[in-house]
């Protein structure tokens, strides 16, 4: 699915080089569930950023699908990403103004999905994640875990075949953390390939492949095997 | 605590380098706008103030409306009206004084010059206290060879202004060369006065030989009669008193064979304090001394001071709001350690008061710079900032610290409204909905005010356009108009300069006439029909026409297009109106109408006219039956701000106050040169005075001109800032929407797509303030253009058009910020951690 090749993130100020990220070398399979563990500060977020195509790398190879893009334009990056990627963040990111059924709409409206199947493959998905019922809500109107849920259903309502998560239980409580994280193990039984940054341990043990970072290098990569 | 606030507001100022920018900039626009409006509108409502007693010095405007015929209103009055109201209203009436005023020749060194006189009654200065330089009030006009002059006049003719005892010569008075004797120098007079005295003379009825009906009749209304009051209260009673005597007992009752002589004649008072602004609502600006300000141009610019202040106003407040999220944290951790809500309000009032201050200070020096243009588009004012001047010094001060309370207090109260707790914890949003609405709701009102002003700008613009470019029924391209003809005292010998002058090869035609284009003269005469075979008996009825004297080229020299009939001709001796001067005797001649003329009298048709007699009674000139030979379009002569009167034309011998050379030469220096030539040797103590007909022209609509310049300055002046503060607000709601924006762009949008977001977003209130700007500027412009006789159509075109403008500039003015943000990497815009 994707490979990194000595991948490095440097951010600079005026005075001070930080090294976010240091000689990382990772590969993903298709259909794989990795977790990416690490204190504050290791580097997480910044990977899944630059996997996700939020954020370019300063030096290294990045490998999509087999396609050099680490340099690539931010025009192609959007590109293979509307594609190809969905995302789900801690902090929900949903768009205020916007009611669920819109928001999960917009990844289909920036696909160019006629009218018609963009209704059909909304309503579908929101049955999928359970808040259909909510549909034409705000999200100012609805609990953290349906928030979240409704990001998922956004995440996956493109048909991407990566999600790529950032803490997306950090801020649930923990019943409806562990909701959130069924669904993604659904997801994943289901075929897609799912990369998730997360503080939690136990969470970590629904992926297959845990992946600690510290100081923006790979320490340790741990596998779990097939349930 | 103050120190603090201040050092904080500094601090932020330097820090938020665009955004102090845009606010300190707009706002000294817009106080600069306000205070160059309030100087003009200070000086056009001051006019003859200065003037000792201005309270109680009224003028006698005179407004004829017979039922038939066409009104006629003038700010002159009859000569016999000061005797007449003076004995009749005795209780009221301390003094008065009539003017007349013409042009005269001075001869210098054997050099002559042109000179506007006036001619008063030796009570002159007891009504009129002006400042003397040199001389002795009461004395001064005692003489009836003396003169009184102004500084300017004794600096250009004697270089100093000390020359009591010197003498000057006139060339003529009353066709006679006459020296007088300088008894006193005036102060030269602001120039916010109704009239200019540079030379006065005293009234002396020989003087007026040549003219016997000015000073004595009722029938010549060519004096300017002014009364004295008692007090200033006496204004109404006295009035009161005119009207009763109109009508119970003034030789006018014998006329009127129903109802008041005040239903047709009235005498109206003026305070001389009202002249400048009111008088053309009064009674016209016709006879004017000086060019007369329109109050209504007063509530135009006071609207637009006014508009332009709010919508600097507004940006500030725009923007201190928009700028609320930056200064959360500041609010928060201010009360944190103990500020109280009010006190955080004080800070951010303070803050604004200051940045206005500095506005203030910017806004002088954008005074200072734009003065010398502003005061030429007003036609050379002479306003300045009198900083010497404390109380209006403070009153600008005073304006602008308004200003900064008006801008200051909501965002004051808004910022100091946050809950620290809500504002620290990490994540939260400062944006309420609330202050998002209320920012949309100012935007919409600053452009919704902004499309109106360029509305109104293009509709004066169009009619000025209009007015300049209508048919005039007359040619103005390539005539030069020669004065002073009739100035010579008769010794001019007409025959002589026009043979000299058609001796130029560049000279295709020379007319001789009482009137060019542009003279307002109202020669009013009464004319009847006679009809065929009935010379004698019963006429038709009496109409009031306006008469143009001519001689035979003046047709063919202005290309005036006959409809029907023919021209003056020389082949027909019998055009020439022969008046007699014996009692009784009626002369006789040909006549030209103008199509309005020809309907009033009752022709159905042009055609139908030629060939009637009409009889005409000229006051000064007697009676004479006159055959119609033609019929000429409606020519305009004044602007067309006044419509057409009907008038006639005939052709005439005698001494003419104008030349209209018709040339065909493009090397003019050389045209004039040889023109003056020719005068200075047939007319050599005459001075040479000439005009071009087209700048004639121009000059009726210099008002109007300066109308829409000045509402184009302000208008283009309030657009700026208007966009001023959009751009500030685009670039904070790019700001806030940043998240919003990375979200789209993570799932898949582009920059286009992002670009159009931000535009429509901005679009949207510029488009809902076109259905507030709309209906009033229609309103307002409706109004405007009522005021002309022909008018533009008030067409949808200039709705539309304003608001695409705005429209595009708003957009200009976005895109920018919106394609800065919307190329930033989503990354930036979702970080939280």
């Amino acid at each position: 699915m994707l490979k990194l090749h000595n991948l490095c993130k440097i951010y600079q100020t005026d005075e001070v080089e930080t090294t976010a990220l240091d000689k990382i070398n990772i590969q993903i399979e298709k259909g794989e569930f990795v977790a990416i563990m690490g204190p504050s500060g290791c580097g997480k977020s910044t990977l899944l950023n630059i996997i996700g195509m939020l954020d370019s790398p300063s030096s290294g190879e990045y490998y999509f699908l087999g396609d050099e893009i680490a340099h690539a334009s931010e025009k192609q990056l959007a590109n293979i990403r509307k594609r190809n990627i969905g995302f789900i963040f801690q902090s929900f990111n949903l768009i205020e103004e916007l009611t669920v059924f819109e928001n999960v709409e917009l990844a289909l409206l920036y696909n160019d999905v006629p009218a018609k199947e963009r209704k059909e493959r909304v309503t579908q998905v929101l049955d999928k994640v359970g808040i259909a019922h909510r549909a034409k809500h705000m999200p100012s109107q609805l609990s953290g875990g349906q928030q979240q849920r409704v990001a998922v259903a956004r995440a996956l309502v493109a048909r991407p075949a990566m999600i790529l998560a950032d803490e997306p239980t950090g801020n649930l409580d923990s019943a409806h953390g562990e909701e959130v994280m069924q669904m993604l193990k659904t997801l994943n039984e289901e075929g897609s390939t799912i990369i998730m940054v997360t503080h939690s341990p136990s969470h970590a043990d629904y992926a297959r492949r845990t992946i600690n970072l510290f100081d923006g290098q790979v320490v340790t990569e741990m596998h779990r095997a097939a349930e | 605590m103050f120190k603090n606030y201040l050092l904080t507001a500094f601090r932020n100022l330097l820090r938020h380098r665009l955004f102090s920018a845009i606010n300190i900039v707009g706002l000294a626009i817009g106080l600069a706008s306000v205070i160059l409006i309030i100087l003009f509108i200070r000086d056009e409502i001051g006019y003859d103030q200065w003037i000792v007693d201005s309270e109680r010095i009224v003028r006698v405007h005179m407004s004829y409306v017979p039922t038939d015929g066409e009104p006629f209103e003038t700010v002159k009055s009859a000569g016999k009206i000061r005797e007449a109201f003076s004995n009749d209203a005795p209780e009221y009436v301390e003094d008065s004084v009539r003017l007349i005023i013409s042009r005269s020749n001075l001869i210098r060194s054997g050099q002559s010059f042109s000179e506007v006189v006036f001619y008063g009654d030796n009570s002159f200065f007891d009504v009129f206290d002006l400042p003397f330089l040199h001389g002795d009030k009461k004395t001064a006009m005692n003489d009836v060879d003396n003169v009184i002059i102004s500084e300017t006049i004794a600096r250009k003719y004697f270089g100093r202004t000390d020359v009591i005892g010197e003498t000057l010569t006139f060339c003529c008075l009353n066709d006679k060369e006459a020296t007088v004797k300088i008894s006193a120098v005036l102060k030269d007079m602001p120039e916010n006065t109704h009239f200019d005295l540079d030379i006065m003379l005293v009234i002396e009825p020989s003087r007026f030989a040549f003219a016997p009906n000015m000073l004595d009749t009722w029938s010549s209304v060519n004096v300017y009669t002014y009364f004295k009051l008692m007090h200033a209260n006496d204004i109404a009673p006295f009035q009161a008193k005119i009207y009763d005597w109109l009508n119970e007992k003034s030789t006018f009752i014998q006329f009127v064979s129903e109802g008041k002589v005040t239903d047709i004649l009235k005498y109206k008072v003026m305070s001389i304090e009202d002249i400048h602004l009111k008088a053309i609502a009064h009674t016209g600006n016709m006879g004017s001394i000086k060019a007369l300000g329109d109050i209504k141009l007063i509530y135009a610019y006071s609207s637009i001071a006014i508009l332009v202040l709010v919508i600097a106003c507004i940006n500030f407040m725009n923007l201190a709001t928009a700028r609320s999220n930056a200064r959360a944290r500041e609010v928060a951790l201010r009360k944190v350690v103990g500020a109280s809500r009010s006190q955080v309000a004080t800070q951010f009032i303070s803050e604004s008061i200051f940045l206005c201050l500095i506005s203030f200070v910017l806004a002088l020096a954008l005074v200072e710079l734009a003065m010398p243009f502003y005061n030429e588009m007003l036609g050379g004012k002479q306003l300045a900032l009198e900083y010497s001047n404390i109380t209006f010094l403070f009153l600008l001060v005073g304006l602008s610290i308004v200003v900064g309370l008006l801008g200051g207090t909501y965002p004051a109260f808004f910022l100091s409204s946050f809950r620290p707790a809500l504002i620290l914890k990490a994540n939260q949003s400062t944006q309420q909905g609330g202050g998002n609405n209320i920012r949309t709701y100012l935007v919409i009102f600053q452009f919704a005010a902004s499309i109106c002003l360029v509305i109104c700008t293009a509709i004066v613009f169009s009619q000025t356009n209009y007015a300049r470019n209508i048919d005039l029924g007359y040619s103005v391209k390539g005539k030069l108009v020669l004065r002073n003809i009739a100035a010579g005292g008769g010794n001019l010998d007409s025959d002589a300069l026009k043979n000299r002058l058609l001796s130029l090869p560049m000279v295709t035609n020379v007319a001789y006439s009482s009137d060019v284009p542009s003279d307002d003269h109202n020669n009013n005469a009464g004319f009847r029909r006679l009809s065929a075979g009935d010379v004698a008996g019963a006429m038709g009825e009496r109409i009031f026409l306006n008469y143009y004297s001519m001689d035979i080229d003046f047709m063919e020299s202005y290309e005036i297009k006959i409809l029907a009939g023919r021209a003056f001709s020389s082949d027909f001796p019998s055009d020439t109106v022969a008046f007699t001067e014996e009692e009784g005797a009626i002369g006789t001649g040909a006549i030209i109408l103008n199509e309005s003329a020809a309907r009033k009298l009752g022709f159905d048709s042009p055609d139908k006219a030629i060939g009637q007699v009409i009889r005409g009674s000229m006051a000064r000139l007697g009676d004479a039956d006159m055959t119609i030979i033609g019929v000429i379009p409606d020519i305009y002569f004044r602007s067309i701000k006044f419509g057409i009167r009907p008038s006639v034309y005939f052709r005439r011998t005698d001494r003419f106050s104008n030349a209209t050379i018709k040339f065909t030469t493009n090397d003019v220096p050389t045209l004039i040169k040889q023109v003056e030539q020719i005068w200075n040797e047939v007319a050599p103590m005459v001075p040479f005075r000439y005009e071009f007909v087209n700048e004639l022209i121009k000059a009726q609509y210099a008002d109007e001109q300066a109308k829409y310049k000045l509402f184009m300055v302000f208008s283009v002046l309030a657009i700026i800032i208007a966009c001023l503060g959009l751009y500030g607000l685009a670039s904070f709601t790019a700001e806030q929407r940043t998240k919003e924006i990375g979200i789209r762009k993570t799932f898949g949008a582009s920059v286009a797509d992002i670009i159009l977001l931000l535009v429509w977003q901005f679009s949207k209130p510029v488009l809902i303030s076109n259905i507030i700007a709309w209906p009033v500027a229609y309103y307002f412009m409706k109004d405007y253009l009522s005021g002309f006789q022909y008018r533009i159509n008030l067409g949808p075109e200039y709705f539309i058009l304003a608001s695409f403008i705005a429209l595009v500039i708003a957009w200009f003015t976005i895109t920018w910020h919106a394609a800065r943000v919307a190329r930033a990497k989503p990354v930036n815009a979702l970080r939280y951690e």
